[in-house]
């Protein structure tokens, strides 16, 4: 049981960690390192050069950068090679970029410049580097990056390039969520770190660490933080039974399986939810056509299978047309579940195509959390 | 002589050629003192708990409320001897009753309640479901009601006005008080514990739901009482409808500065030098974009860079929130790497809508409101939709208004009738069948059952739809029919009639640039054609190939 010196501390301590949260990075003290001596270089060499950071987005490789130029109390220069292939003038307004001696720039996204007017800026940017004793920082995610680029561009690519590869593993994903909730300047509070240490994390983060990246884990830590620092105002909130429900709610929504078309799913009418199963009915029974073709129906088969349905097992569901059962499933697609042929050679309803848009087994999960009549559960049961 | 051409409106695909199903109201006999009884168990919504229990369980719940106003034993079997047993009982009891005369109006009012709301509120998917629920459970007990189908016919007129009012009830009921008490008061806690949260990592909420749902209202009551120093401000992707400088302008005249141009990534700069911040250390604001499901309108390159342009100013914390039916990923799948974080708003409960329209509207009986919500919640959960047609149906039931609504009857000409049934045997009738069936025999068919059988084996091998027909072989079966049922029309030009139906969309000219041989398929559905023969007193499953 939590008194209110306890809350008190807890509450200071989360407002402090949330402030200091954007700062911290983890998990890359090697590139760090790499990046310390390339900048370290060019100050001290004050020769132009060019450097590739390369990883996967949301990585961190500007966190680090930002971190390093920090230390040296230099500023970073960031230009956007989203806007350059977005917008053709924009190298006109940075070819007017001023030499004011030793500049450090970062080109973020320069992957983007696919096309050979795009990739003139690159190497211009290279060009300049040597010119005007610059150090150049080009970020890129994709991997084919030099394949892409020409001629001119490869051979000013620079060779230096620092990789960001994460391999961590799972008890480094634990001890980096509890230094965002645990930072040094809160160690020193006993009450705090208690706390933070009595939720036992560990083992709910482990569906989230298979999939997810740093930015989930600090998204999530933010949102506790949050919890914990403004969001638990009585004393029914701090609870223990109710801080570890709504931890477990904040949690949940990272979990790789939480599927949002199986929600959007049960928000939909009783009709719209009985069209559905009928099209998931059909798919069932149905072979496909070929290895790598998923089983498709036509509209004029599901208003059959759903006229079935409402004569034999539900007769309130029953429909006097099949415009109603057209228009349900115009609407199911609307919202993703189902996916329909847009072809425009299409030119009757009846015989338009439409299919599955997620996997068969999260269907077969959902069905017993939708409150279907017990009717049309028996219909079902023909086939699960 | 001035040939005289039909005047036919355009009615999206569908001809109302049916007769009615049902007589008028009778005055006199048994028939009207069992519409009695069955009026006056409508009025009974059931109180006990008997009742109640037997309603939750059973779709038959009309019956039981049928049988508690009559006051009538029954046990619960299946459906059929249910409906058997009640209507035998009801026709032995039936003398016991006297007629009251305002009591003879209570199904009638609720008919035509039904229907009035249908026409305000152009609803006829939900509506029309009731009517025809109800019709089927009174035929079964050979009881006359009002003429459905000409409900039914102005339905159909009001068809194209729907999609053009929907938007129209946007917010209503939700706005009308308080979502934060009705609502679930944790979601709305953990919605504004994100988007007021401190921390950049958190770049983009996505917040999704079904239409209804009262997703919008829900973020913009969270959003027009910011928290500390934050700035919100509202933007539209439908309202800019694909274009992304008409989108940031509408932003920045929210803020009070004026556009140069329309680079995303000076509206960001713009932002950070113009605007009247609360707080000029901690600069935060909220881009709340509406209606997301747009979305795919725009280019995609320029958008990326404007939701990505969150970390353009280390100095400012950027948040984009926006809503859209379904998830993000549906919409735009460039972004997918973009850490969206999807907040998901419930389609309101059952007792959540019956508790909002008892607060929009006190004056509703509690009782008329369950036994609506629990009719009209399996066709839509929407409660502002909910809302409109359950206050229009008991203001016309409170006031006890008599009403009886004759619509007018659209019916296609006769020659049109006979031309469409025409065009669509032409169209899903193999040429080789024409003479089998349209000259020797006139729909017997004689073939032997090996024939039928391989017949049967090519049907299915085929692609199953219409398929184009020469004019000459529309009129020949045309001509056929006529004199089939010995009928004579006379005096005006097919083609006339060919061309109204196809300005109605009920068939389509194709071989445009060759004028010498039209070719005609017909686009109506089996069902349809169906009623039209059934009114022309013709068999066409007869003359059908592949009557499936």
């Amino acid at each position: 049981m939590l008194n209110e010196a306890d809350k008190k501390s807890i509450k200071e301590n989360a407002q402090k960690a949330l402030d200091i949260l954007d700062d911290q990075v983890f998990g890359l003290s090697e590139q760090e390192r790499q990046i310390h001596n390339i900048v370290y270089d060019f100050l001290q060499s004050k020769d132009g050069k060019c450097c590739l950071l390369e990883g996967e987005r949301n990585c961190g490789r500007e966190s680090i950068l930002q971190k390093v130029m920090n230390k040296f109390r230099k500023e970073l220069r960031v230009i956007n090679a989203g806007f350059v292939a977005a917008d053709p003038n924009y190298q006109q307004e940075l070819a007017r970029e001023g030499d004011d001696g030793y500049s450090v720039f970062l080109i973020r996204d320069a992957d983007k410049l696919i096309t050979p007017q795009q990739q003139k800026f690159l190497y211009t940017m290279v060009d300049k580097a040597t010119h005007y004793s610059w150090l150049v920082f080009f970020s890129i995610s994709r991997q084919d990056f030099a394949q892409n680029l020409q001629k001119q561009a490869t051979s000013r690519i620079p060779k230096v390039q620092v990789s960001f590869d994460m391999t961590h593993d799972f008890d480094e994903f634990c001890s980096t969520m509890q230094k965002f909730l645990i930072p040094t300047e809160c160690e020193r509070d006993e009450r705090y770190t208690k706390f933070i240490l009595s939720l036992k994390l560990e083992k709910k983060l482990k569906p989230v660490f298979q999939t997810s990246q740093y930015v989930t884990l600090k998204q999530l830590a933010a949102q506790l933080l949050m919890l914990f620092g403004y969001y638990c105002e009585n004393n029914e909130d701090w609870n223990t039974t109710v801080i570890n429900k709504k931890v477990d709610e904040l949690v949940e929504k990272c979990f790789p399986y939480h599927n949002e078309k199986s929600i959007l799913l049960k928000d939909q009418t009783l009709r719209s939810q009985s069209v559905f199963l009928c099209v998931w009915k059909l798919l069932q029974d149905k072979e496909s056509e070929g290895l790598l073709l998923v089983p498709k129906t036509s509209y004029r088969n599901v208003f059959l299978a759903y006229k079935k349905l409402a004569n034999n097992y539900y007769k309130p569901l029953d429909v006097r047309s099949d415009i109603y059962v057209y228009r349900e499933l115009d609407h199911l697609v609307t919202m993703g579940l189902l996916k329909a042929d847009e072809s425009t050679n299409v030119t009757n309803t009846s015989f338009r195509k439409i299919w599955l848009h997620f996997n068969n087994k999260i269907v077969q999960e959902t069905i017993p959390q939708l409150s279907l009549p017990e009717r049309i559960n028996v219909f079902l049961d023909t086939v699960l | 002589m001035e040939r005289s051409k039909p005047e036919l409106e355009r009615r999206d695909g569908f001809i109302e050629t049916s007769s009615a199903f049902f007589g008028s109201i009778p005055s006199t006999g048994k028939t009207l003192r069992a519409m009695i009884m069955a009026a006056m168990a409508m009025c009974d919504f059931g109180t006990d708990d008997m009742t109640a229990s037997r309603r939750a369980s059973s779709p038959m719940h009309l019956l039981m409320l049928l049988g508690d106003g009559l006051g009538l034993e029954h046990a619960i079997q299946d459906e059929n001897s249910e409906v058997k047993s009640l209507g035998e009982k009801m026709e032995t009891n039936v003398n016991l009753y006297e007629p009251v005369d305002e009591n003879t109006t209570h199904l009638a009012c609720w008919l035509t309640t039904i229907h009035k709301s249908l026409l305000e509120n152009k609803l006829f998917l939900v509506v029309d479901e009731i009517l025809v629920y109800i019709r089927s459970q009174l035929k079964q007990l050979r009881l006359i009601v009002l003429n459905v189908d000409s409900l039914r016919l102005d339905l159909q007129r009001s068809f194209t006005g729907t999609m053009l009012n929907v938007g129209g009830w946007f917010g209503d009921l939700l706005a009308s008080f308080g979502v934060d008490r009705e609502m679930n008061e944790s979601d709305i806690k953990r919605l504004r514990m994100l988007l007021y949260n401190n921390s950049r990592s958190i770049s983009h909420v996505h917040v999704f739901g079904e239409d209804g749902s009262g997703r919008s209202e829900i973020v913009r009551q969270v959003l027009n009482n910011p928290e500390h120093d934050w700035i919100c401000v509202f933007g539209d992707f439908l309202y800019a409808d694909g274009s992304l400088k008409l989108l940031l302008e509408s932003l920045a005249t929210s803020l009070g500065f004026k556009t140069r141009g329309d680079k995303a990534e000076r509206f960001i700069n713009n932002l950070y030098e113009n605007v009247d911040w609360p707080d000029e250390n901690n600069k935060k604001i909220i881009i709340f974009l509406d209606n997301a499901q747009s979305i795919v309108d725009y280019p995609p390159a320029p958008l990326q860079c404007f939701l990505e342009s969150y970390k353009a100013i280390n100095d400012l914390t950027v948040r984009f929130v926006t809503s859209a039916p379904s998830c993000f990923t549906q919409y735009h799948i460039n972004l997918i790497h973009l850490s969206v974080i999807g907040f998901h708003i419930a389609t309101p409960s059952q007792e959540t809508t019956k508790c909002l329209i008892s607060k929009a509207d006190s004056s509703i009986d509690p009782k008329f409101i369950n036994f609506a919500i629990q009719t009209l919640f399996m066709y839509c959960k929407s409660p502002n939709t909910l809302f409109s047609i359950i206050s229009d149906a008991w203001e016309m039931y409170s006031k006890r208004v008599r009403v009886h609504e004759n619509g007018p009857k659209f019916d296609a000409t006769l020659a049109s009738k006979y031309l469409l049934i025409a065009a669509f045997c032409a169209s899903n009738n193999p040429q080789q069948a024409d003479s089998r069936y349209f000259v020797k025999n006139h729909g017997k068919d004689k073939r032997s059952e090996k024939k039928e059988l391989r017949a049967e084996e090519n049907r299915l091998a085929k692609e199953l739809g219409p398929k184009p027909a020469e004019l000459q072989r529309i009129i020949c079966i045309y001509e056929t029919f006529l004199k089939l049922n010995e009928t004579d029309i006379s005096g005006f030009d097919i083609k006339n009639v060919i061309a109204s139906l196809d300005s109605m969309g009920l068939v389509s000219v194709m071989n445009r640039n060759n004028l010498d041989t039209p070719k005609i398929k017909c686009l109506i559905s089996l069902e349809t054609a169906h009623r039209i023969s059934g009114s022309l007193n013709l068999e066409l499953r007869n003359y059908l190939e592949h009557a499936t």
